[in-house]
């Protein structure tokens, strides 16, 4: 191994590849700042430059460098104007953006950027250590299993029915899973619920859905509640960056648990980011003490830091069966395999063998991009953080602005825009009734995954007796029920007690 | 008067049925009739959830608070509000006839006139530059196609 990191090392340390990395890590935070730009479209925006360059290990490091800066820009719209992007930065809105409208947008960035760096670089270890003997067990998980890891992520829809919101976050979460039905699903061809409207026949944009439902709502409340708007402007000073010492002690456990967490999930095809975030957020809710427990949703340190953590750990791990498979495990691992192949490199059992010096030189490549976007970020933030300081007048429209061309320029469809504004005046109501809309969100997001895997695991069961049958199933399950009951039944207790 | 999350509660409730119908009459394919896993299997218990939940909603009385955005409906800008979001429609209508950025700055400047910018210039200014470059960055950097000036001027970026 040590040799093996000589190789990747002087490879990927020299002049111009630390200017690659640079150049990547810049270019992926400002553009994946865009809604509906998320890492995979960013890389496959980069990829004909990174061919031009030659050099695979060269390329790699470009890439690499984009790849984590987009993640860390997805995150930066997440937690300043509550617009996630992409899935994988959806949790870290949940606590980011309310500790952003308490003044505390530069701590929330901080939190943000030294935990995806913790995140990542316990990830990259983590893959060295394991890549080999990983990628054999990933093959162990079925789609039963994926089925009950999907479950599991819905736990987190725990953290949003406290205080009588139980059945509000329930309905959610099936409205949610419901609009992930409409048209066509992976194992059937034929469209669901598009009421004959083609544009529906793919089904309902992420972006257009995550836009109209955080951040459109935000911009109609802040008009809409003027009262809001000025307590915010009063809290806009971006003076608070540091993390004290107690959140420091606060917050490790979280990054420990969850980089190792997040590394796992990544590991399994298909799982990813957005199954980690939303999983560590939902664990973290769990296991953190009872008044802890409560500030979650509403700006908790701790909220923020499990699924920024979780994210790039699963971001590093599912490079694990693209390496040592040639499996991509995600969107943007497809993308990238598409670029190593363009490379004439073949990832695969054999890489690690045939070709030591890229793959060594990814590994190597992925600590670079983690520290220099550590460097290049942490000076950043004040100024990053300054956009909350625009006027109202200007900082609404440009929210829906952008919002808006988000979902435009995901799929050139005008009716998406429509679709969106609806979607947002829908989720302002909701709002009013006191309905969680996080719930929604995961639903969606996990839905159609959850079906997918539902349906191949009964057909290949020939029912539901693959629940009780499969051992690790069971026990997923299990775990899930526990996780969703146990702080419901606390929260009900505390209540009745009250 | 009833509560809005019991009106919301409602209007879940006829979703979860029309959708639950619409799932009961998905036309199935010969060989999908005998499946464990059919197109409509997930929709069918989905339905069956959202009736449970939204009558749930319905019939138990409402242990939690509303949110505090609701407080004191009579101090919220109703007209701005619903101004813009008739600007932002505008938007989506006009985005493609009159291009990004005719479209983009007049949505700009009209959006920041109704929640209170004043200076025509200044509007006008961060309107065109901002769409301008926005529209360079997507188009022209980033290789994403996007429609930049009015289909009657004949060019199309």
């Amino acid at each position: 191994m040590i040799d093996g990191l000589l190789i990747g090392l002087s490879a990927a340390i020299s002049p111009f590849n630390l200017i690659m990395v640079f150049i990547g890590c810049f270019l992926g935070t400002f553009i994946g700042m865009l809604p509906g730009l998320g890492p995979m479209s960013i890389i496959a925006i980069m990829i004909p430059i990174a061919i031009q360059i030659g050099d695979p290990a060269s390329a790699l490091i470009l890439l690499s460098g984009v790849y984590y800066g987009a993640i860390f820009g997805g995150s930066t719209s997440s937690i300043l104007i509550n617009a996630p992007g992409v899935a994988g930065t959806v949790a870290s809105s949940f606590d980011g953006y309310p500790m952003a409208r308490v003044g505390q947008a530069g701590k929330a960035l901080t939190t943000a950027a030294i935990c995806s760096f913790a995140g990542g670089t316990i990830g990259a270890i983590l893959l060295m250590i394991f890549a080999p003997v990983l990628s054999t067990v990933a093959k162990l998980f079925w789609s039963a299993e994926y089925f009950a890891l999907m479950v599991l992520g819905l736990t987190a829809i725990a953290a949003f029915a406290g205080k009588g919101k139980v059945i509000k976050a329930l309905s959610m979460t099936v409205f949610g899973v419901m609009l992930a039905t409409v048209g066509e699903s992976a194992l059937h061809n034929a469209a669901r619920f598009t009421m004959g409207i083609m544009d529906l026949q793919s089904g309902i944009y992420f972006v257009t859905l995550v836009m109209g439902l955080f951040a459109l709502p935000e911009a109609l409340f802040l008009v809409l509640d003027e009262r809001r708007s000025k307590a915010m402007a009063n809290t806009n000073k971006i003076e608070n960056l540091r993390i004290s010492r107690e959140e420091a002690r606060e917050i490790t456990p979280v990054v420990a648990r969850q980089s190792i967490l997040g590394f796992f999930v990544g590991v399994l095809p298909g799982a990813g980011a957005t199954m980690a975030s939303f999983l560590g957020y939902g664990v973290e809710r769990n296991l953190a003490p009872a008044g802890e427990r409560e500030k979650f949703g509403k700006g908790s340190i701790r909220g923020l830091a499990a699924p920024e953590t979780a994210n790039n750990a699963a971001c590093t791990g599912s490079f694990v069966p693209m390496l040592t498979l040639g499996i991509p495990g995600s969107g943007t691992t497809a993308i990238l395999l598409g670029a190593l192949v363009a490379l004439s490199i073949t990832p695969g059992p054999r890489l690690m063998e045939d070709q030591p010096e890229v793959f060594w030189a990814v590994i190597i490549s992925m600590y670079l991009g983690n520290i220099v976007l550590l460097i290049l970020n942490l000076p950043l933030i004040p100024y990053i953080a300054k956009l909350l300081t625009v006027p109202r007048y200007y900082l609404v429209p440009f929210v829906i602005f952008f919002s808006l061309i988000g979902a435009y320029i995901g799929q050139n469809n005008a009716t998406e825009l429509l679709i969106m504004i609806g979607l947002g005046c829908m989720a302002t109501i909701l709002r009013f009734g006191g309905f969680p809309l996080p719930p929604l969100i995961i639903g969606f997001i996990l839905g159609g995954m959850l079906e997918d895997n539902l349906g191949r695991a009964m057909r290949k069961a020939g029912g539901l007796e693959f629940m009780w049958e499969r051992p690790m199933t069971l026990g997923i399950l299990l775990l899930a029920l526990a996780l969703l009951v146990y702080p419901i039944l606390e929260d009900r207790k505390k209540s009745i007690s009250e | 008067m009833a509560r809005i999350d019991r009106y919301i509660a409602f209007g879940l409730l006829a979703f979860s049925v029309g959708y639950g119908y619409l799932a009961w009459v998905h036309p199935l394919l010969p060989f999908e009739v005998r499946m464990p896993f059919k197109p409509n299997t997930m929709p069918i218990g989905l339905a069956a959830f959202g009736i449970l939940f939204s009558s749930l909603l319905l019939l138990l009385p409402s242990t939690d608070g509303i949110e505090k955005d609701a407080d004191g409906w009579q101090g919220f800008a109703w007209k701005n509000t619903a101004l813009l979001i008739i600007l932002a429609i505008g938007y989506a209508l006009l985005l493609r006839p009159t291009g990004f950025i005719a479209s983009t700055t007049l949505f700009i400047v009209l959006s920041s006139r109704v929640l209170g910018e004043t200076n025509w210039v200044r509007s006008f200014g961060t309107g065109l530059i901002s769409s301008g470059l926005i529209w360079y960055l997507v188009d022209n950097v980033l290789g994403i196609y996007l429609v930049a000036l009015p289909t009657f001027i004949g060019t199309s970026s």
